[in-house]
């Protein structure tokens, strides 16, 4: 099993660790909506 | 909650620049939520919005002020229509406030505030330190957003089954956030 990380971005700030990202992470979509609210 | 997939703390609603938590001006304290309109539509977060608090109690103080803060015109007419309708059924004021957040900005708060649940399980900070060195990769973390959210009480154990595989969890960790969601789910019961 490959446990470097698969993402540049992240390779590059840490490149000496070897902790598998979660892969929801590795799944977020690119495309979404935002959403702002303040409860009190 | 299916199809949240960021979520971050911050200071919203005043003019204040650079607001901070000790020095916050005239800002409120404000959730922001990255999600995806294809899973859970804006009108759902809205309902979760308005049962997350009283819409006919107005705090007197603007640090804690609830606040509809909306991106565009369609979030605004949506905040309108259902904001009007709650306030038909409940047959009162609703003093919840809709702003436009074109008109403001969003400061992200510090990063003591970002996953604050999380924040305070040590055996998992461990895990996400190992796999986010990075304090901003931590904050924007998907994983991190739904675990810290399952930590405050929210979703349910077959939710969490579900997606267990996708968070990242060591089989330990994992088996932990498990328990402590079937206890809690047993409890509410």
């Amino acid at each position: 099993m490959n446990l470097w990380r698969s993402s540049a971005a992240h390779a590059e700030s840490a490149p000496d660790l070897i902790h598998p990202l979660p892969p929801i992470d590795l799944a977020a979509p690119a495309q979404f909506e935002t959403a702002t609210f303040a409860l009190g | 909650m299916d199809g949240v997939i960021r979520t971050r703390a911050g200071y919203a609603g005043g003019a204040k620049l650079n607001p901070t938590y000790h020095d916050l001006g005239d800002h409120t304290e404000t959730l922001q939520v990255d999600f995806d309109p294809s899973r859970i539509s804006f009108e759902k977060l809205l309902d979760l919005f308005w049962r997350a608090h009283d819409p006919a109690h107005a705090s007197p103080w603007t640090q804690y002020k609830t606040v509809l803060f909306v991106g565009d015109p369609e979030q605004e007419q949506a905040a309108v229509a259902s904001r009007d309708r709650l306030e038909a059924a409940l047959g009162r004021p609703v003093r919840t406030e809709i702003l436009l957040l074109a008109e403001t900005a969003f400061y992200q708060a510090e990063d003591y505030h970002q996953k604050y649940r999380l924040r305070h399980v040590r055996v998992l900070m461990a895990e996400f330190r190992a796999m986010y060195p990075a304090e901003a990769d931590f904050v924007r973390s998907t994983a991190a957003a739904r675990i810290n959210g399952y930590l405050d009480g929210q979703g349910t154990l077959p939710q969490l089954e579900r997606e267990l595989d996708s968070l990242g969890l060591s089989a330990g960790s994992g088996a932990g956030l498990r328990e402590r969601v079937a206890k809690r789910d047993r409890r509410t019961a």
